[in-house]
């Protein structure tokens, strides 16, 4: 009994409609992703040149593009690519820029440097940065993700940093002290948990630019190599045909708009649930 | 010997960042402070904003750190504590905040928010244990145990407060700063917690400083007050005779402010003009000097020192010295 032990028994928390609706749109998602093998009837990188431009009918649901490939079991496949390092870079962004964050914000030794390496890489946009990055690393998937995750940390520091700056001089901080709590107690049980909203919002928008950010690479020659499909070289060899053959854009236009739909909505509800001011 | 507390010509210097005409400055929020708190005793610490007593309190539990001056705390020199000491004394001192609307952290429910000193200071207790000492200190400080779960959101200041002073209490401190701990309630809920204030001193034995930024909620608390004005101690000296004879022009300017009506006689009142000036630049001489009414030419010339006019009362004023 709660009365008895005190202590609130851990309770699945009641999930809110954003959690189910954006969670259960990503799971599809995803899902499709994961069994494209299984969803997809033809070999995404084998065209046939007579089915070439091909709107959608019955033995290619959504088109083929200009080799004759098919259009679905091209965007189920480009899927993976794009899941895999959007959700990998979102998670060391969020690990790596959370940590610089945190320290930047409270120490301000930490801050004096950290913040001019921070101030130097935002000077570059993101892309020019990215493909230099990769020149240096070579080309691979792990060096692609790890190139996007240098781009997005100093966003995530920043937010991160302004939010740590904003609640640690709160009187609960100082009453945190005051009961003798370590400043890693401090970061970790006070400030962090009340700077979980800017942080989830980040997130969710580092997930739609490092898919984007895939495809701009992918487009450049850096990112995934052609044949093999990524939502984003399949966007961008789309755009010569963007007149003729719209599908060939829209269609993983669409699943990268679902997407990060999908997460910005699970993002808010995540957020809501966090809160106890707004959980029920 | 019966103090608890002795501080001596205790200093905190803010320095103000930037350039422009205050860049590089020094705010002297406490310039020069001694005084002592004795054994289970409540002394009142009255003063204007930006006179510098919250400044006081924090730099005495080494929130803030002070610059220059001894703290004394049961013979211990608190001033030089390393890390791991100031945090065993932390058990012994413990601060009770102005605003109980944001000294709770709003993500821990009330029972996390008065575990958490056990947590760190008694790491070998148990977690049954805690929830037991948790249980007992909301009890007494009138909370009831369903309550635990709850966060702070869902509490009226009033209650907050309370929690406030449960998480000072759980630690069983001997000495507690109360900085200005009702003045962002209700007045009707002022009392409430004064009581519980003074209740729970008598029941635990406890030693306060009662921070305030009017004299009349010290009256009710306090065995001896102290009157701050800029960073200096005005005047200091049991309740009894600063309420009853009030020496220096700003305690009994800051007398005659309150509560009026209730006298019989309404003698002349003496309204203090204009504000109180900027800690950077405190006025030569006396401190007061610029607002005092029965100033005289060496009050701009000289400071004068706290002196005594009686064994219970020190005074801070050339008039009473000559």
């Amino acid at each position: 009994m709660d009365g008895k032990t005190g202590r609130k028994k851990w309770k699945m928390p009641e999930l809110n409609g954003g959690i189910i609706v954006g969670g259960l749109l990503l799971l599809i998602m995803i899902l499709l992703s994961v069994l494209a093998p299984l969803l997809a009837s033809y070999d995404p990188n084998m065209g046939e040149i007579r089915e070439m431009l091909k709107g959608p009918c019955s033995g290619h649901i959504l088109g083929t593009d200009n080799y004759g490939r098919d259009i679905l079991s091209r965007v189920l496949y480009g899927g993976r690519v794009s899941y895999k390092v959007g959700i990998t870079t979102v998670g060391m962004t969020v690990i790596f820029g959370t940590l610089v964050g945190l320290l930047a914000g409270y120490y301000w030794k930490i801050d004096a440097v950290v913040m001019r390496i921070v101030d130097g890489l935002t000077a570059f946009p993101a892309i020019v940065l990215a493909m230099s990055l990769m020149a240096v690393f070579g080309q691979s998937d792990s060096n692609l993700i790890l190139a996007l995750t240098i781009v997005y940390i100093p966003g995530m520091t920043r937010v991160i940093r302004s939010s740590v700056m904003s609640v640690k001089h709160a009187e609960y901080v100082e009453a945190a002290r005051a009961i003798g709590s370590s400043s890693p107690r401090i970061l970790l049980r006070h400030i962090l948990p009340n700077i979980i909203s800017p942080l989830i919002v980040q997130a969710t928008l580092v997930f739609g630019y490092a898919v984007l950010a895939e495809a701009g690479l992918s487009y450049l020659g850096m990112g995934t190599q052609p044949p093999t499909p990524s939502w984003g070289n399949m966007l961008n060899e789309g755009r010569n045909f963007m007149v003729s053959a719209p599908w060939l854009t829209v269609v993983p236009g669409v699943f990268i708009f679902l997407t990060v739909l999908a997460l910005n909505i699970m993002g808010d509800g995540l957020r809501d649930l966090l809160d106890p001011k707004t959980r029920k | 010997m019966n103090e608890l507390l002795e501080v001596k010509n205790l200093k905190k210097y803010f320095k103000i960042r930037g350039k422009g005409q205050a860049g590089g400055r020094y705010v002297k929020a406490v310039d020069g402070i001694s005084l002592s708190v004795a054994r289970e005793e409540t002394l009142g610490l009255v003063g204007e904003s930006g006179s510098g007593k919250s400044t006081l309190g924090r730099t005495l539990l080494r929130l803030i750190e002070p610059d220059e001056g001894e703290i004394l705390y049961d013979g211990r020199e608190v001033h030089t504590l390393g890390k791991r000491d100031l945090q065993k004394l932390r058990r012994e001192m413990q601060i009770i905040f102005q605003d109980p609307y944001s000294s709770l952290d709003p993500r821990m429910t009330v029972g996390q928010i008065v575990e958490e000193p056990l947590i760190i200071h008694e790491p070998e207790c148990k977690r049954t244990q805690r929830t037991e000492r948790v249980r007992e200190i909301l009890q007494l400080v009138g909370l009831n145990e369903e309550q635990m779960n709850r966060y702070p959101h869902e509490f009226s200041g009033g209650q907050r407060q309370r929690v406030g002073i449960a998480r000072a209490l759980i630690l069983n401190p001997k000495f507690i700063v109360c900085d200005e701990p009702v003045s962002a309630l209700d007045v009707s809920v002022q009392s409430q917690i004064i009581n519980l204030v003074c209740e729970l001193q008598e029941r635990l034995g406890l030693t306060y400083l009662f921070i305030a930024h009017g004299l009349n909620v010290v009256k009710y608390v306090s065995d001896r007050v102290a009157v701050m004005y800029l960073g200096k101690i005005m005047e200091i000296g049991d309740a009894a005779s600063v309420y009853t004879a009030p020496a220096h022009p700003y305690t009994q300017a800051l007398m005659q402010s309150i509560a009026v009506h209730t006298r019989r006689e309404q003698t002349k009142r003496v309204v203090l003009g204009g504000e109180i000036p900027s800690p950077t630049n405190p006025p030569a001489g006396c401190r007061f000097c610029t607002r005092c009414p029965q100033a005289m030419p060496i009050c701009r010339e000289y400071e004068p020192k706290l002196m005594p006019i009686s064994s219970s009362q020190a005074v801070a004023c050339h008039r009473c010295s000559v």
